[in-house]
């Protein structure tokens, strides 16, 4: 309903110009200067043979990322399964507790990284609650890839379970009837009408978990173990580079994670118009 | 306190809501805009109120002459009762109707004043007892009674409201309506409601302004736009009504295999028209009689009612409605497939096929 | 993101399986599941910070949370949270107030920039201010000739901070604002209320818990960031750590206890955000259920007559009861 000739509708309310300008302003300092200060320097101090060098062919970059990527991949993806069995029982069951259970999946927005990161790495370390289970089969965890995907999956899992929950529960009934007396088995129905039904949602929280666990650093710093070439994530590399006044190598990683965290964001955004596609 | 609208157009993108139109509103008025949706008449009464600003460059608005196009909605002492009552949900009653009056920057009356105001409006729409109630404990029709006190507590020069009605089941609004109608009788405030129920405009109104597709079709009494109707529109938008293809040829205007005198031809109609009688303008009889009728054959009886209706097909296939009294039909002896002589008393000829 | 526990539908009938239910044996399944998914992930590291926080007893704890680094630490990170949370807050509210309430041109746009931070790695966020004020950086060589520290410094602490924050409470607010429409406020105004009045008398109340729970997350995530901050810090001990960077600095030194000590007041403040978050779901499902409920009522009587088709066989649904006579007079109107 915008005018074709104005930008903005009128409207009797008051403030938009004052609430405009004032968000533009914070927005621009806080935010887009900044960031564009960093593109900006990619521009400027950087060769496109240094960008390549740096950030790409360095085969301790590329074990990084391979670390980053690869771990927040199966992260996402156990979070995916698990955040949707989660989501299922809070949604169609009830139980004991289960309020409290549902208030809790918010748990990992609320709690600092860093009390996370100590948390599990204490618990998985080999002389952990947890982690002494697997130490005698040879298993290490903690200062292991497999801490790092646990720190991750932590992380990342209330954003399946908060996109899936209400997909499921604005999911009509009557679906499920209409499958059911059509001769459908539970698992039929499932697989057939719900599943497809809540995929966009799915999808959704799988990318939003995925960026999530690209960025994240805090909790992995702990139980990473933190070695060269093995158990050292990209966000990691940026900051040890920083400590070394190498811009140019943290900008180079800078950039690359950037780019990928743009792409995510745009995926997200573009689940979110399918899934809306949908909606009658 | 009049109302003066002069050429006032609406434009929504490339949807043209209100096209040049111009309305006198005289003191103490009871006016309806009825129209279908989308036919420009909530626009209009946003405008008057200040919510919505017409196109710029167009039109003029002036409260008993005095020039409030450019006057802020806070700062032009209408009341607005809102479609869904826009009750503010965290207030009681008390506190939704004595908003306008504490929020009053220049004048503010003081606490005794303003609850003795607020109790003396609660008496006046028959919620005295409900102060302390907020308002998901109130039913429909005493929502939309603490939207119109609220309203009124500011002592505003002008009424308007929009389809004050349209959100009560069918028993409440009729009760509303006749209050509404007494309590404007009290009150004398020059008023406007939206609506696009045609019972409560003709039952409610002093005057109606029909509007269509953002234009003003027709202004007059409720007898006048029923029994006047000066477009095919309004004709058809004020109940039902048969249709028929025509020619106007002199004196006459023939249709359907009849010829019926068309003396005062004062729109200089020639040629193709189009005619319209309404199902009680239609009289039945069994017999030819000497005066020239429709032979049609009867499809259908509805009698269950204060009206007999009656559906007919004449020879040429054209369908019609004739809804006549019982005391009639007992006389007639009508049934499914009976032949019956078909009269129009009244009709009315618009020019076109 | 925000949950919805209104709806909790349970389909599971008491009588045996419903034809779209589950076996009891599936259904403990995948509640077991499930609550095995959680315990492993969130009630076991929840529960370990405040057993090892007092593993060593209450004197200890007491002792960890009151020595001089941790006191400052505890000041820096207020102190942070001071600056970044009413400045996110003020920020917060002028975005929803602009996105929700009006329409223009490029708002997706706008919705989508304010979750840029979002998507960006907290260290990539330390990055950019480095990149600005760092010695290194854009303006690194003005500031140092000006004696001005932000990098290494609360300044830079407090900017990282404000951007890892800067989302919260405008995401909270704005799909909040859009459900609550503009009929309260227009009703406010055309009462006679000015401006300010409007939006402190009528959409502040109605907002109120949305805002409330929306800062108090800021809060959560400005006191306890650590990847941005890590990066601007510096870590000089009693002058640049924040809470979470003391714990950092305590647990590399092998002072498990005191580290989690300080965690555990960092996990209680994440505990009291998730309370306050039930607590405004809880009561905004309970409005909804009371507009939804007023909007069943209304629904109800709108049982509209619209007009009938111009084009339409003019056989119709109602008239006015009139009295026919049998006068035969035919009378054209033109």
């Amino acid at each position: 309903m915008v005018n074709g000739l104005h930008w903005k509708r009128p409207s009797v309310l008051p403030g938009f110009g004052l609430c405009m300008g004032f968000m533009l302003l914070y927005m621009g300092l806080l935010v887009l200067i900044p960031l564009g200060g960093l593109v900006l320097f990619t521009a400027t101090r950087l060769s496109a043979a240094e960008l390549w060098d740096r950030a790409i062919a360095d085969p301790r970059v590329l074990a990084s990322y391979r670390l980053s990527f690869g771990a927040s991949l199966i992260a996402a993806t156990l979070n995916a399964g698990f955040g949707l069995v989660v989501a299922w029982v809070l949604v169609r069951y009830t139980f004991p507790g289960k309020r409290l259970v549902d208030a809790m999946v918010d748990l990992p927005f609320a709690l600092p990284t860093a009390v996370s990161g100590i948390a599990l790495t204490t618990l998985y370390a080999h002389t952990g609650w947890i982690g002494r289970w697997f130490d005698p089969l040879g298993i290490q965890v903690a200062y292991a890839w497999p801490g790092i995907v646990i720190a991750l999956t932590l992380i990342g899992m209330p954003f399946v379970v908060r996109t899936v929950q209400p997909a499921l529960e604005d999911l009509e009934p009557e679906l499920e009837e209409a499958a059911a007396s059509l001769g459908a088995t539970r698992w039929q129905t499932f697989r057939r009408v719900i599943l497809p039904a809540v995929l966009p949602a799915l999808l959704t929280g799988f990318a939003m978990a995925l960026a999530r666990a690209v960025g994240e650093f805090g909790s992995v710093y702990f139980i990473a173990g933190n070695m060269p070439y093995r158990t050292e994530i990209a966000p990691l590399l940026i900051l040890i580079r920083l400590e070394q006044f190498d811009y140019v190598g943290a900008t180079a990683i800078g950039v690359v994670m950037l780019v990928v965290a743009f792409a995510l964001l745009l995926v997200i955004n573009l689940l979110q118009w399918w899934s809306r596609r949908f909606q009658t | 306190m009049s109302i003066d609208i002069r050429n006032v157009s609406k434009t929504f993108g490339t949807f043209k809501a209100l096209d040049d139109v111009s309305l006198r509103v005289d003191s103490g008025e009871l006016v309806a805009l009825l129209g279908p949706s989308g036919s420009g008449k909530t626009t209009l009464l946003r405008i008057i109120a200040g919510l919505e600003r017409a196109d710029p460059g167009s039109g003029e608005m002036f409260f008993h002459d005095e020039d409030v196009a450019r006057r802020h909605v806070s700062a032009r002492g209408v009341g607005f009762v809102f479609q869904h009552y826009a009750l503010f949900r965290h207030m009681s009653v008390f506190e939704n109707v004595a908003f306008g009056l504490r929020v009053k920057r220049r004048h503010r009356p003081d606490r005794a004043f303003i609850r003795r105001k607020v109790l003396e409006l609660l008496r006046l729409v028959q919620l005295e007892g409900m102060a302390g109630r907020y308002p998901h404990q109130l039913s429909g029709g005493q929502r939309q009674r603490v939207a119109l006190a609220r309203a009124l507590a500011v002592e505003p020069k002008v009424l308007l409201l929009d389809e004050p009605f349209g959100a009560l089941d069918a028993k409440v609004r009729k009760e509303l309506r006749t209050w509404l109608r007494r309590l404007h009788d009290e009150l004398h405030v020059t008023s406007v409601f939206v609506t696009h129920d045609q019972d409560e405009a003709l039952e409610v109104a002093n005057r109606i302004v029909v509007m269509n597709r953002g234009r003003i079709e027709q202004v007059g009494t409720p007898d006048d736009v029923f029994h006047h109707p000066a477009t095919e529109f309004v004709m058809h938008f004020l109940g039902d009504v048969n249709t028929f293809h025509g020619r106007v040829n002199g004196g006459t205007v023939q249709f359907s295999e009849l010829n019926l005198p068309f003396p005062e031809n004062r729109r200089q109609i020639v040629g193709d028209a189009r005619v319209f009688v309404r199902p009680y303008d239609v009289t039945i009889d069994t017999k030819m009689g000497g005066l020239p009728a429709l032979e049609a054959k009867v499809a259908r009886v509805h009698s269950a009612g204060p009206l007999v209706r009656v559906e007919l097909v004449t020879s040429t296939n054209q369908r019609l409605v004739s809804e006549i009294s019982q005391e009639r039909f007992a006389t007639m002896n009508l049934a499914p497939d009976s032949t019956v002589y078909v009269r129009p008393r009244h009709i009315r000829v618009f020019a076109g096929g | 993101m925000g949950g919805n526990p209104a709806s909790h539908a349970c389909s599971v009938s008491p009588w045996g399986i419903a034809p779209t239910s589950e076996s009891a044996w599936t259904r403990r399944l995948l509640i077991g599941t499930a609550l095995a998914f959680l315990a492993l992930f969130l009630f076991l590291p929840l529960a370990l910070v405040f057993v090892v926080a007092f593993g060593s007893g209450v004197g200890a704890y007491l002792a960890a949370l009151t020595e001089p680094d941790a006191r400052s630490a505890i000041r820096l990170t207020l102190v942070t949270a001071a600056v970044a949370v009413p400045l996110n807050t003020l920020f917060g509210v002028a975005a929803a107030w602009a996105i929700a309430k009006f329409e223009f041109r490029g708002k997706n746009l706008l919705t989508t920039l304010i979750d840029l931070p979002f998507a960006v790695s907290p260290v990539i966020a330390g990055l950019i201010f480095v990149l600005l004020f760092g010695v290194r950086g854009w303006l690194g060589p003005w500031l140092q000739a000006n004696d001005i520290r932000i990098i290494f410094a609360t300044p830079g602490i407090v900017l990282a901070t404000m951007f890892v924050t800067f989302p919260f409470v405008a995401r909270e607010l704005i799909p909040l604002m859009q459900a609550q429409g503009t009929e309260e406020e227009e009703s406010a105004l055309t009462l006679g209320a000015g401006g300010f009045q409007t939006f402190r008398r009528v959409t502040l109340p109605n907002i109120k818990w949305g805002l409330i729970y929306g800062v108090i997350l800021c809060n959560a995530r400005a006191m306890g960031e650590f990847g941005a901050v890590s990066v601007v810090s510096g870590h000089i001990r009693g002058h640049t750590n924040t809470m979470p960077l003391h714990i950092e600095v305590l647990y590399n030194d092998y002072q498990t206890t005191a580290s989690f000590a300080v965690a555990s007041l960092l996990a209680l403040l994440a505990v009291a955000t998730l309370v306050v978050k039930s607590v405004v779901e809880w009561k905004t499902a309970r409005n909804q259920a009371i507009a939804a409920r007023e909007v069943a009522e209304d629904d109800e009587g709108s049982g509209s007559r619209y007009p009938m088709d111009l084009s339409a066989d003019p056989v119709g649904v109602h008239a006015l009861a009139c009295e026919p006579t049998l006068s035969d007079t035919q009378h054209a109107e033109a």
